[in-house]
């Protein structure tokens, strides 16, 4: 059997030289990190979730199309739908969209044909998958976390789950997320590909104090017992 | 070891007595409590004199106990000007005295204090400005001698922090008016935060007696403290200083090695206020400190401030202190009231029934020292004949502690930021503050309130406010009275031998501060500046007020009129490690980063991004470039250019935006082509280049530089909020991987690995643009020639990116490809002449300037900057780029170099390198218009030498362009 290593892929986490210990499995053509090797599950995780499938669209005719697909439209502007078969869908401002496929989303969600579907005049596609990588901050602490890189004001009180905000964080631009996965609170940070491993390491560095470490997926598919 | 002298429980609520701690002093082992502070644990340990002052070298012992004067600034280890009042031991700790020649005990420096006379205030502006020159002989001399501390210059910085917090209110002070306003707020629903510079809560109620049996001030404290930790609402943070008020309840909050800025819905200040000193004859005596620090002495601590002491106040709080000390067993020689009124007449009989003399309407004129003034030894006593004056006769007491308390200055630093105003009360001899602004609100004694109840309902009249605002409540404000009046109004008697010290930081007395205005200096601004008063660390927590006594009395004024200095941030001292620490400074990576790493190349900042300048070792920087160069030449070179802008415009009026954006016509540019593309601003300056290519009639793809791209998106979407055009821009920068692969043998590497686009001469022609899959990644195909040789620079989905590389690299193996850097890539460009922006353009560079005039299209009715470059073009032109060259041997200019025209400047190079091509130095610089024809010569200054070049015609290489064309 082969084991899955993410140089046998064209497609790479802009950060997989950081995942020397993990195990991997294939997503979308690439390697995603399923878990750290001789490791149990922090209580707070930062997770690499780059490689995983998402597209982007945006234009005076986005609305519409979406809403045509069946997806779950968030109905604010910057806040997010996640559906039962994973689906998470962005609307960042008014007029744009993301399409995500969370961990455990269905297999049969197929983003590029969603992509090719959603297409026509006014409707342009945002290359989310390669200006941005995905990180999920999961865990406990999150927002203390947060507020050692970040101004805005992320505790639950002022940031529900469904939020979301467009922002900066220590000193990138990004976008942070409030989501759940399998119980737990789950911050998704999408921030510029090419800072991903200084983005990486500073919000590692701000976990140190609350033992967060780095994780996998998996973190994000099993509840805590 | 030194015995130790420590009250029994419940004084010292600070020491925790069953873990003992040692550690050193000049020396000397000694031994205290955790939960001690240096100043405490000396202290308890008979160790008075802890420094010696700034000016006089005098022996300096702690006047505060709280960290708010600056007698107790120690060395700690290599950190200089710790405060030993509030810094905890730790177990073997190294701290020294500064500030003395030879040893603390024996200053040899401490003669200065007799030439007193012969250093008056601002002595040194006025003595050491002339001759010329005189005063770089006298600073080595100065500074050794008033530097404080010594800095370890071995330090290694360690780990300091940054978070934000976030709260409804914050209460500044946790004080009986502190812990009353967060009570109210939280009770109501408020998310309350209250911040305590101390390690426990309770302010005054810590160390404070209020009432004649002293049990008041501990009941209330642990009520107080009991509702507070137990409401969910209130969140407590101790020994964390809130060190200035920004717009908008913005405060930083230092709290150990982390910085917090705190944003706050509303913010309650019950900041306190400061005991103040008597100013009499040798007021900064070791053994001589306000009679709070007595008490915080024995209530925190535990230590025993002396065997006899006297207390000299203008206040009831004095009585109450000799209470606390009798109650301690300290004998009270006396209280000496400088009141001709008495206290209430309960504290009165208190008191006197314990034998203690009163003596009224008196003060202390002269503190008596021991040898060397170590310590106090007794006191001068004389009544009070006038504002400031007293009488002959004396009354001599022997004390080893004087206990002193003139009022109070409320603590007024972080509410002057916000904004309020200072005024001076006549009929209560204080300063009130008023003026605040929204969102602030004030509480407890620095609003000019003493006694406990009116303390504890304006701390709720404070919430009350707040919670209005946040529209949590509608309560009244209750109605408060309080008829204490704490503040004596002159409490200041010179002495014709002086040393009645206003300010101990910079050892100023008071005929200092009368001098200054007696040489003019009349504002209390000029009187800080000229005397110093207020600038030491302290920053005027005690000098303040007697200042401003003393400069209204002297220039006739009010003290209102005269007022307080300035109080700028920090409240309090603040590292720098506080501002510096974990300070963001973001990087980026292309998708190769690790590649370029990996083969050896020499990485260069480019913007925020990093990029191979070339590949090898920095010593022999010159020949990889050549060899780079040459390899680009003969053969087949790969450059990372992953860094370079992109921008997408997409929509019906994509062309149109275009068409305005850049100079160049692009309404009919076909599809599939590509076009340079050059930016100019209003000013007609150009500002940016890059190629467009148009990938669809209503989608464009432009490239723009590295750091140029962030400003050309920001001016898209700027104009085009005026223009309204249907039109999606969007910055692509990240999501694209891009190489330049260049070099004769290109096509044939990229034919092995393309095979979906007819990559020959004539179907894929130069700056022709076509779409397919290299190594079967998606691929975006630019035939380019920045480096005037056949290329094609590659641009795919950035997770493509490091593979791309590793195909093309793989696939260039039987071609011998080589990669080659930014360096590299600048000196194949110079050959070919082609300029960058902002390397070779300076923010005059208009396109007539350039020789680019071929790249504004004049037909069209309009694009940014048209108006301007039409004007610009039409001036007379006074200088123009133009490529030069210099024998190989010459010596070689560098970028920047001065061009000159005769005894002008007409200009500076802006490009130069060797070029094995050419075999020659090439270069571009600015150069006087009459110079700029080819045959002409240009004169630069190198280094002082001036060597002259020619100028030619550009490029330097393959003026007929038929390598990049092949």
């Amino acid at each position: 059997m082969t084991v899955i290593k993410p140089e046998l892929f064209n497609s790479r986490s802009f950060i997989y030289r950081t995942h020397q210990q993990a195990e991997f499995a294939e997503v979308a053509g690439a390697a995603q990190v399923l878990s750290y090797a001789q490791q149990g599950d922090p209580t707070t995780g930062l997770i690499d979730l780059s490689v995983r499938p998402r597209i982007g669209l945006r234009g005076p005719n986005a609305e519409e199309a979406l809403l045509a697909s069946g997806l779950l439209h968030p109905q604010q502007p910057n806040t997010l739908t996640v559906s039962d078969e994973g689906v998470m869908v962005l609307r960042l401002g008014r007029t744009e969209y993301w399409v995500l496929a969370l961990p455990g989303a269905s297999a049969d969600l197929d983003l590029d044909a969603l992509q090719q579907q959603l297409n026509g005049p006014g409707i342009y596609p945002v290359y989310c998958h390669d200006s941005y990588t995905w990180l999920a901050l999961a865990g406990e602490n999150l927002a203390d976390i947060m507020a050692k890189v970040c101004a805005v004001d992320l505790r639950e009180e002022s940031f529900a789950p469904g939020d979301l905000v467009m922002t900066s964080l220590a000193r990138v631009g990004g976008i942070i997320c409030h989501h759940q996965m399998a119980g737990k609170t789950v911050y998704s940070i999408f921030s510029d590909s090419a800072s991903a491993g200084y983005l990486w390491e500073a919000l590692l560095d701000a976990m140190a104090e609350f033992d967060g470490a780095p994780a996998g997926q998996n973190l994000l598919l099993v509840a805590d017992e | 070891m030194s015995s130790e002298m420590r009250l029994k429980a419940p004084m010292g609520l600070l020491i925790d007595r069953e873990k003992p701690l040692s550690f050193s002093f000049e020396g000397k082992q000694y031994r205290g409590f955790e939960g001690d502070s240096i100043a405490s644990a000396l202290l308890a340990n008979q160790q008075w004199l802890m420094s010696r002052s700034f000016k006089y070298h005098r022996p300096r012992a702690p006047l505060t106990m709280a960290g708010q004067d600056a007698n107790t600034l120690v060395q700690l280890g290599g950190e200089p000007n710790v405060l030993a009042d509030r810094e905890m031991i730790r177990e073997g700790i190294s701290v020294e005295g500064q500030n003395y020649n030879g040893t603390l005990e024996g200053d040899k420096d401490a003669y200065l204090g007799h030439f007193g006379r012969f250093m008056p205030v601002g002595f040194y502006y006025r003595s050491f400005f002339k001759p010329m020159g005189v005063w770089d002989k006298w600073e080595s001399f100065i500074r050794e001698k008033a530097g404080l501390g010594k800095l370890d210059l071995e330090f290694k910085p360690e780990y300091y922090d940054k978070k934000y917090l976030f709260t409804d209110v914050v209460v500044i002070g946790s004080g009986p008016a502190g812990m009353s306003a967060a009570l109210k707020a939280a009770d109501a629903g408020a998310k309350v935060l209250l911040v305590e510079e101390m390690p426990l809560l309770g302010g005054a109620l810590t160390y404070n007696r209020f009432d004649i049996d002293g049990l008041q001030a501990d009941n209330l404290r642990q009520q107080l403290i009991e509702k507070v930790t137990a409401h969910s609402n209130i969140e407590v943070m101790t020994d964390a200083v809130c060190n200035a008020w920004f717009t908008e309840n913005y405060l930083p909050l230092i709290k150990g090695k982390r910085m917090y800025k705190l944003r706050a819905k509303e913010c309650i200040v019950a900041s306190g206020s400061y005991e103040q000193h008597v100013v009499f004859r040798n007021n900064d005596l070791p053994g001589i400190m306000l009679c709070s620090a007595a008490t915080r002495l024995m209530k925190l601590y535990g230590v025993k401030p002396g065997s006899t002491a006297v207390v000299l106040t203008g206040n009831d709080d004095g009585y109450l202190t000799a209470l606390e000390l009798l109650a301690n067993g300290v004998s009270v020689a006396a209280i000496v009231d400088l009141r001709k009124e008495h206290p209430w007449p309960e504290l009165l009989g208190a008191v006197k029934q314990k034998g203690v003399q009163v003596i009224q309407n008196s003060t202390v004129y002269e503190a008596l020292p021991t040898k060397g003034n170590k310590h106090i030894r007794g006191v001068d006593i004389r009544s009070i004949v006038a504002e400031g004056e007293v009488s002959e006769m004396a009354t001599l007491l022997d004390c080893d502690l004087l206990c002193m308390s003139a009022g109070y200055m409320p603590a007024y630093q972080l509410l002057c930021q916000a904004g309020a105003q200072l005024s001076y009360k006549d009929e209560l001899a204080e300063f009130k503050l008023s003026g605040l602004p929204q969102g602030v609100h004030i509480a407890g004694s620095v609003n000019g309130l003493h006694t406990l109840d009116a303390v504890l309902t304006d701390g709720a009249n404070a919430a009350i406010r707040a919670l209005r605002n946040l529209e949590l409540s509608d309560e009244a404000e209750t109605e408060l009275n309080c008829q204490a009046k704490p503040n004596f109004g002159w409490p200041i008697f010179s002495h014709p031998k002086g040393k009645e010290f206003v300010d101990y930081d910079e050892d100023l007395q008071a005929k200092d501060i009368v001098n200054a205005t007696r040489l003019g200096y009349r504002d209390v601004q000029l009187v800080k500046r000229f005397s110093t008063v207020g600038m030491g660390p302290s920053q005027g927590r005690h000098s303040a007020l007697p200042t401003a006594r003393l400069v209204a009395k002297s220039t006739d004024r009010t003290v209102t009129q005269t007022g307080v200095t300035t109080a700028r941030p920090p409240f309090a001292p603040e590292k720098l490690a506080h501002l510096a620490g974990r300070i963001f400074d973001p990087r980026r990576h292309t998708a190769m980063h690790h590649r370029h790493l990996e083969l050896g190349a020499k990485m260069i900042p480019a913007g925020n991004w990093r990029r191979p300048a070339y590949y090898g070792d920095a010593a022999q920087r010159d020949r990889w470039i050549r060899e780079e160069a040459e390899h680009v030449r003969a053969k087949v070179g790969l450059i990372d250019v992953s860094t370079l802008g992109g921008i997408e415009v997409r929509g019906p009026d994509a062309a149109e935006l275009m068409n305005r954006i850049y100079t160049f016509a692009f309404l009919k540019q076909p599809v599939g082509r590509t076009r340079y593309a050059v930016m100019t601003n209003e000013h007609g300056v150009v500002i940016d280049d890059g190629v467009a290519c148009r990938i669809a009639e209503d989608h464009f793809y432009v490239t723009a530089t590295t750091s140029g791209v962030e400003r050309v998106y920001r001016e898209m979407t700027k104009w085009n909020a005026q223009w309204r055009l249907q039109v999606d821009i969007l910055h692509v920068t990240s999501a694209f991987a891009a190489v330049n692969l260049a070099g004769p043998d290109s096509r044939k590497v990229l034919e092995t690995l393309v095979d979906d686009v007819d990559l020959s001469p004539e179907a894929f022609p130069y700056l022709a643009y076509r779409e397919g899959k290299v190594a079967g990644i998606p691929a975006r195909l630019l035939r380019v020639g920045f480096v005037g040789e056949l290329g094609y620079e590659i641009h795919v989905p950035t997770r493509y990116g490091e593979a791309l590389w590793d195909a093309l690299m793989a696939a260039g193996k039987a071609f011998d490809i080589r990669p080659f850097g930014v360096e590299t890539q600048r000196l194949l460009r110079l050959e070919k002449g082609h300029l960058i922006v902002s390397q070779d353009t300076d923010g005059m560079s208009h396109p007539g300037e350039l020789d680019m005039a071929w790249a504004v299209n004049r037909k069209k009715p309009f694009f940014v900057g048209c108006r301007s470059v039409d004007i610009v073009m039409a001036q007379p032109q006074t200088r123009k780029l133009v490529g030069f060259t210099l024998p190989p041997d010459s010596t070689k200019p560098e970028e920047g170099h001065l061009v000159l025209k005769g005894d002008k400047i007409a200009g500076n190079v802006t490009s130069c390198e060797y070029s094995s091509a050419s075999q020659s130095i090439i270069g571009l610089a600015f150069a006087d218009i009459a110079d700029s024809e080819p045959g002409s010569k240009i004169s630069i200054r190198v280094d002082g030498e001036e060597i002259l070049a020619d100028v030619v015609k550009l490029p330097f290489y393959d003026p007929d362009n038929l390598r990049q064309e092949m």
